[in-house]
């Protein structure tokens, strides 16, 4: 396989403020790769700089070896994004929604056509393909957004937040859409900050926040950064101070984040277990409202890297 | 390009509310000012004509009867329809059949004469608007000819009506010493009470020159003066529209394609003013087919200048857009530019009537050559070497006005915030 998008040390500032701060990954031809982080982590800033919207302040961008800033129009051809907000025409019917960038894209004729209809199907929507994109539901002005950044069969999709603010049914439609434009050979990059969904989709993952990557990899990969074992959660009236010095003395545990009254350790898997860790606990005096166990996912780890939740 | 701007030709044909609102706001103009106005042609057969009662109680006095007599002659026929009633002229009022009644009072000719104070007295038909008011306001002039004419002429008035009481005819003698104090008395003050006449001798000079053109009417004539003012308005939506792409993410998607700014914005201007040249001809034909406008007209020459117009239009309108950060401050700074160029360039009120310096300031309107041309070809029976200056202006401005438009948008949408 070979990098389709190669992005290299990319920053970008606005005046005081780094939206972008210095982020460096590649995506490999038919991969998925997501980018994971709250609203305002920086995600729509990266995608705006690596589809030529933005002047990046500092770093590379190139897809397949051709870069943004030298040869904006032909890495552009070669650029499939479909943006955050729903960006169609509402007095138009998706059929002429599509063939409006089809043409953009010098596409003309029977090969327009049967590349609209083809979408329409995709998509699920040649049923309603001539009626005005007004009368949409939410559900369906989403699909068609996403058929809008396909129309060209470009070999990078940019897909930003595509399934924010629809019903399930939608969103399954959407994702299985994504699905199948990898299975055809595509490349995409996906962010968003439903951890499901990349959970779902993505074969690697960034985890980004104020503009950084803090982690990268496989959902594998990312979740071994937990380390092995259980997530123990407890709930209580204790200062942090009293319990981190509790844990450092219960084999086996270890803190990921503590505060007063909340706290979330990890009892490893090659040490005496859930009942010894608990029992430790309550030998030094501690009592807890609440205790709750479970195996760590990526929302833990987010939390362990950046010290809030994903969705705040 | 082409496909950016049937894109937006083909948006603005699914959602015509807005365009069918501003090709009826000047079609409605037109008929309603053109109705007020009587909105006949230039041979006035179409002005509607205002019926007035004349109820003469001073049946045998000289000065009433010689104004039953004058009242309705001449050229005013065309106008006045003027019926001499009696009591009956009360009933006829109640039951709406005049405009308005005179009545002139019993001894209306003896107290004119003995110079005593008199009233004349009209009765308006409440049920029409602006007639009455043309027979309040004309009963007024004759009013006050009466009364200078009275304090000017008393002396050789009170002869006169002696001379009418006697019984044998007056001696010459004595008849041409009255009409020399009155003729004497006349050439005093001459200059001061003629001017107004030898203003209205000058309209009806113009008149007859109109009579050899086409026949096209006021309502045509209104027609032009309102277009003009509905395709600035028309040119600010056009132009507008690139903020509700803004907002709507549109823009931000198109500049991620390899379409680069400046075609997005001259491909938006273009549109811009092809959908005016398209609005224009809507109005024309319906002008041509309502017979406001009548052939024979220079086409080629009403084509070159509607585009040059609608290529001027869109420049201003675009260059206002440019100066501006929101579709809201567009439509604010785009509605007063246009009417300011409106009231002074001829679209409200026809340039010739307003004072001079407003006149001098209308040249620098895009409103005033339009309007200047199109009435010219349409009125006047010009042909294009008549108004080419009037295309060349407008090209010039359309030009510099599109440029400064251009290199200021594409320097705003360069780079599109995320």
């Amino acid at each position: 396989m070979s990098a389709v998008l190669e992005v290299k040390d990319l920053r970008k500032e606005f005046g005081d403020l780094t939206a972008v701060d210095g982020i460096s990954f590649d995506i490999q031809e038919g991969e998925i790769f997501g980018f994971l982080g709250p609203n305002g982590a920086g995600k729509t800033t990266s995608i705006s700089m690596i589809c030529g919207l933005l002047k990046p302040t500092a770093g590379e961008v190139h897809v397949e070896g051709v870069s943004i800033l030298t040869d904006p129009r032909k890495v552009k051809r070669r650029l499939g994004v479909v943006p955050q907000e729903v960006a169609i025409y509402e007095e138009l019917s998706a059929r002429e929604n599509l063939a409006f960038w089809g043409g953009i894209f010098g596409m003309r004729g029977g090969e327009l056509n049967s590349r609209v209809d083809e979408l329409l199907e995709q998509v699920g929507l040649e049923e309603r393909a001539k009626e005005p994109t007004k009368n949409f539901s939410g559900g369906m002005k989403r699909r068609l957004n996403l058929a809008l950044g396909l129309v060209h069969d470009p070999k990078l999709i940019l897909l930003d937040e595509p399934t924010v603010g629809i019903d399930p049914q939608a969103r399954r439609n959407i994702l299985e859409v994504v699905k199948s434009i990898v299975a055809g050979g595509r490349t995409v990059l996906y962010t968003t900050h439903y951890l499901e969904e990349a959970e779902e989709l993505c074969d690697r993952l960034a985890i980004i926040d104020h503009g950084q990557i803090l982690s990268q990899g496989t959902v594998g990969e990312l979740k071994t950064q937990m380390g092995e074992g259980s997530l123990l959660t407890v709930q209580g009236d204790f200062p942090a101070t009293t319990l981190s010095e509790a844990v450092t003395g219960v084999e086996g545990l270890m803190p990921i984040e503590i505060d007063d009254d909340r706290a979330m350790l990890l009892v490893t898997r090659d040490g005496p277990g859930v009942s010894h860790s608990l029992e430790g606990l309550f030998s030094r005096g501690l009592t807890f409202d609440d205790i709750t166990i479970k195996e760590p996912n990526l929302e833990d780890l987010f939390l362990k890297l950046t010290g809030r939740e994903l969705r705040n | 390009m082409w496909v950016l701007i049937r894109k937006d030709l083909l948006r603005r044909w699914r959602s015509p509310l807005a365009t069918i609102v501003m090709i009826i706001f000047p079609l409605f103009m037109s008929l309603a000012v053109g109705s007020i106005s009587g909105g006949g042609g230039n041979d006035g057969s179409d002005f509607p004509r205002i019926k007035i009662l004349l109820q003469n109680n001073d049946e045998n006095g000289f000065l009433s009867n010689a104004l039953m007599g004058s009242a309705g002659q001449d050229e005013s026929q065309e106008y006045l329809e003027v019926v001499a009633v009696g009591d009956e002229g009360t009933e006829m009022m109640e039951e709406g059949k005049a405009s308005a009644m005179v009545v002139l009072p019993e001894d209306f000719t003896a107290k004119v004469f003995n110079r005593e104070p008199v009233q004349i007295a009209v009765v308006r038909n409440p049920a029409e608007g602006i007639k009455p008011e043309i027979v309040v306001q004309g009963t007024g002039v004759v009013a006050t000819y009466l009364d200078q004419g009275a304090r000017l002429l008393g002396e050789e008035l009170g002869i006169i009506q002696v001379m009418m009481e006697a019984e044998n005819l007056p001696a010459s003698a004595k008849v041409g010493a009255v009409s020399a104090g009155i003729m004497t008395k006349i050439n005093g003050v001459e200059k001061y009470l003629f001017p107004p006449l030898v203003e209205v001798g000058g309209v009806k000079e113009e008149d007859a020159e109109g009579d050899s053109g086409p026949a096209s009417n006021v309502f045509g004539y209104i027609l032009i003066m309102t277009t003009v003012m509905a395709l600035l308005f028309v040119a600010t939506r056009s132009m507008g529209d690139i903020f509700e792409e803004q907002n709507s993410g549109m823009l931000k998607r198109q500049l991620a394609t390899p379409l680069g700014i400046g075609l997005v914005v001259g491909a938006k201007t273009v549109f811009a003013v092809v959908f005016g040249v398209i609005v224009m001809t809507i109005l024309g034909t319906i002008g041509l087919t309502l017979q406001w406008i009548v052939p024979p007209v220079d086409l080629v020459a009403v084509v070159l200048l509607g585009v040059s117009f609608s290529l001027a239009a869109c420049g201003f309108l675009a260059l206002v857009v440019s100066l501006v950060k929101t579709e809201k401050q567009a439509g604010i700074m785009g509605w007063l530019v246009i009417m300011g160029m409106s009231a002074v360039g001829g679209s409200m009120l026809p340039v010739e009537q307003m004072p001079a310096p407003m006149q001098a300031v209308s040249r620098y309107t895009i409103n005033y050559w339009a309007i200047d041309g199109f009435t010219g070809l349409v009125f006047s029976g010009e042909g294009l070497a008549d108004i080419v200056g009037n295309i060349v202006r407008l090209l010039v401005m359309g030009a510099v006005t599109i440029t400064a438009a251009q290199v200021l948008l594409v320097r705003r949408f360069r780079e599109v915030s995320p």
